[in-house]
């Protein structure tokens, strides 16, 4: 592993500036903003909208296979969506305001600053609200309306949550988008983990931690000092500039580096991304136009297509896939000859598997988006309102797939790439749970067939 | 000092703020309605026509179709559009959704396609009087045959 901050020390410096948040925050405000207005204000067509063609083709995109894979949850450190909710409580755009402790964390903040009921510190709202958005991706992908109307809501969500609940209540609980962040972010190159646990564990204050008069408290109620896995780090960096120590560390390290799945709310969010990357692959990119029928119910009037449509999206995530996964791990655990390893525990830490597959799936299906409707972006830039603008010259470059042919051929060494590491990590995986090597292998072959189906599956869709 | 600088940097950051809420639609406002209008000669009548399909009717309209009131608002529909004769007429055609085409046969202007989401400009010279047929020239949804109205060009003074 390399410490990113002790080769470029300019990067530590960076972050540790006061300012550093709201830097990276403002341009994404300024462009947010622009989207909101385009999709208030613009055309009511879908891909001459800047802000369907750059939210559902190019930032999407590069979220799922660059900013994930590579920076974990670098969106959220410049995300504009709870930026003025964050700002409000904290009464300030840059500053630290120290002085007071509530609940013992340090700094001023404006708000009730109630803790979140404990019932929902979990990712089961997240898994709920990405489904509902799923069912209605249709409306969400193609009309720009749709989409002010769920992003607008959701800073209106949380900047109303920041000013009742501490901290970043929203990200760490309801945004549906930072559900599957975190859960890919475990595969992520980069993460922020302290140095020596010993110096940790000398120090006393837990100002990384608390907050202290260099910076906030964590918002994402994130421990550095203990914090294994990039689950829910948002990468803030507050806990960079309280650590006196100089002890927290940006590493750079292999893929899938985080292995562990802590419960039922992670499990199942990794069935809902799988099951969603199938879902979307089908409807969007497939060739059935009756699914296209059902998803876009107000212009074609098949309501009831739309509700048995949605149902199915539930039923395959919430349901079936788990309960054939299920079947395939009680098989694993039988196989292993292993009786005190509990099903519970198989089924739980085992899910892994679908985290780098599920990653792999979701980019594999993100390439024809670039590849095939790419070329929106090029005529959107120059006239982002569909008001025949010419900015740049662009706006009448026609709709053109780029090498549409290398698609399958690079969709598929992405999903073999997926189905590898998903079997190495559960091979890791299983090394922990398992002391005898032979119970391991025989647990891994139901695994392993399991995971080759879901990709054979993929192949047929992608490949034909 | 330090302290000093803090405030500085804070308001220089709150100032930019304001400056982007308030800035860009002003700047957008006037990027639309003075600097693109500032490119025709002087004098050219400049005309936004919006072709719109809704699930029963279809119509062309001379107010403004966005991504809002698409969805709800009822369009006066353009059934006359006045020009007086020697007018230097710019027609930015519009399309809010669908497939259609732009057409004046008396005055030998189009048949254009007008695809969704984008505008055609068609500059015409009004040299005659009279009453004439604009329509669309595409079989746009059943309610095409709706899609006509009348440029009247009324004597000049």
């Amino acid at each position: 592993m390399i410490d990113l901050f002790e080769k470029i020390p300019i990067l530590k410096r960076i972050v540790t500036l006061r300012v550093f948040p709201y830097l990276i925050i403002l341009p994404n405000i300024f462009f947010f903003y622009l989207l909101l207005f385009a999709g208030l204000f613009g055309t009511p067509v879908g891909n001459r909208n800047i802000i369907v063609v750059f939210v559902w083709i190019l930032w999407w995109a590069i979220l799922i296979a660059v900013m994930v894979p590579f920076g974990s949850r670098i969106w959220c450190t410049m995300c504009p969506l709870p930026a003025i909710g964050e700002w409000l409580q904290r009464m300030t755009l840059t500053r630290v305001r120290p002085g007071e402790t509530i609940r013992g964390f340090k700094g001023k903040f404006f708000g009730l600053n109630k803790p979140w009921p404990k019932r929902f510190q979990n990712i089961w709202l997240q898994n709920i609200g990405f489904l509902i958005l799923a069912c209605f991706s249709g409306f969400l992908v193609t009309r720009p309306i749709v989409s002010v109307i769920v992003l607008g809501g959701m800073i209106v969500i949380s900047t109303i949550l920041a000013l009742i609940y501490r901290m970043r209540t929203f990200c760490m609980y309801l945004c549906p988008v930072s559900g599957f962040l975190g859960l890919y972010a475990m595969t992520a190159k980069i993460a922020l983990r302290r140095k020596d646990p010993e110096v940790c564990k000398s120090h006393r204050g837990v100002e990384c931690y608390l907050g202290s008069v260099k910076g906030y408290p964590c918002s994402w109620f994130q421990n550095v000092c203990t914090m294994t896995r990039n689950n829910y780090c948002g990468l803030c960096f507050e806990c960079v500039k309280n650590c006196d120590a100089g002890n927290i560390a940006l590493y750079w390290r292999p893929f899938c580096s985080d292995k562990e799945i802590k419960g039922y709310d992670e499990t199942w969010k990794a069935f809902i991304m799988l099951g969603l990357a199938f879902v979307y692959s089908v409807n969007l990119l497939g060739p059935w136009g009756i699914f296209k029928d059902w998803v876009n119910f107000t212009e074609s009037g098949k309501w009831l297509g739309f509700i048995l449509l949605s149902l199915a999206i539930v039923l395959l995530c919430v349901a079936v896939l788990p309960g054939i996964y299920w079947l395939f791990i009680y098989w694993a655990k039988k196989l292993s000859g292993n009786k005190e390893v509990s099903l519970k525990n198989l089924f739980i830490k085992y899910s892994y598997c679908l985290v780098p597959f599920g990653l792999l799936a979701w980019i594999a299906f993100s390439v024809p988006l670039i590849m095939i409707n790419g070329s929106y972006i090029i005529s959107v830039i120059s006239d982002p309102f569909g008001w025949g603008w010419n900015i740049f010259g662009t706006a009448n470059f026609s709709w053109k797939p780029f090498f549409p042919n290398w698609v399958p051929y690079i969709q598929i060494p992405l999903l073999l790439m997926g189905l590898f590491y998903s079997i190495k990590s559960t091979y890791e995986i299983g090394q922990n749970i398992f002391s005898d090597n032979k119970q391991l292998v025989r647990s891994l072959i139901p695994i392993t067939i399991f995971l080759g189906a879901v990709t054979l599956v993929f192949l047929r869709l992608y490949v034909g | 000092m330090k302290k000093t600088i803090e405030i500085l940097i804070e308001f220089i950051a709150f100032f930019a703020l304001i400056f982007i809420f308030v800035g860009l639609p002003l700047v957008i406002n006037w990027y639309d309605s003075s600097y693109l209008p500032s490119r025709y000669p002087k004098g050219t009548k400049i005309i936004n026509l919006t072709a719109k399909v809704s699930q029963n009717s279809c119509l062309w309209t001379l107010e403004k179709v966005n991504s809002f009131n698409y969805w709800w608002k009822k369009f006066k529909f353009a059934e006359e559009i006045s020009v007086r004769e020697g007018d230097k007429v710019v027609f930015r055609v519009h399309s809010a959704d669908v497939l259609h085409s732009f057409a004046i046969p008396r005055f030998r202007i189009g048949p254009y396609e007008i695809s969704a989401g984008k505008v055609k400009e068609i500059t015409f010279d009004a040299r005659r009087e009279g009453s004439f047929k604009y329509l669309c020239w595409l079989w746009c949804s059943d309610c095409h045959g709706d899609l006509k109205g009348r440029v009247i060009v009324s004597p000049s003074d």
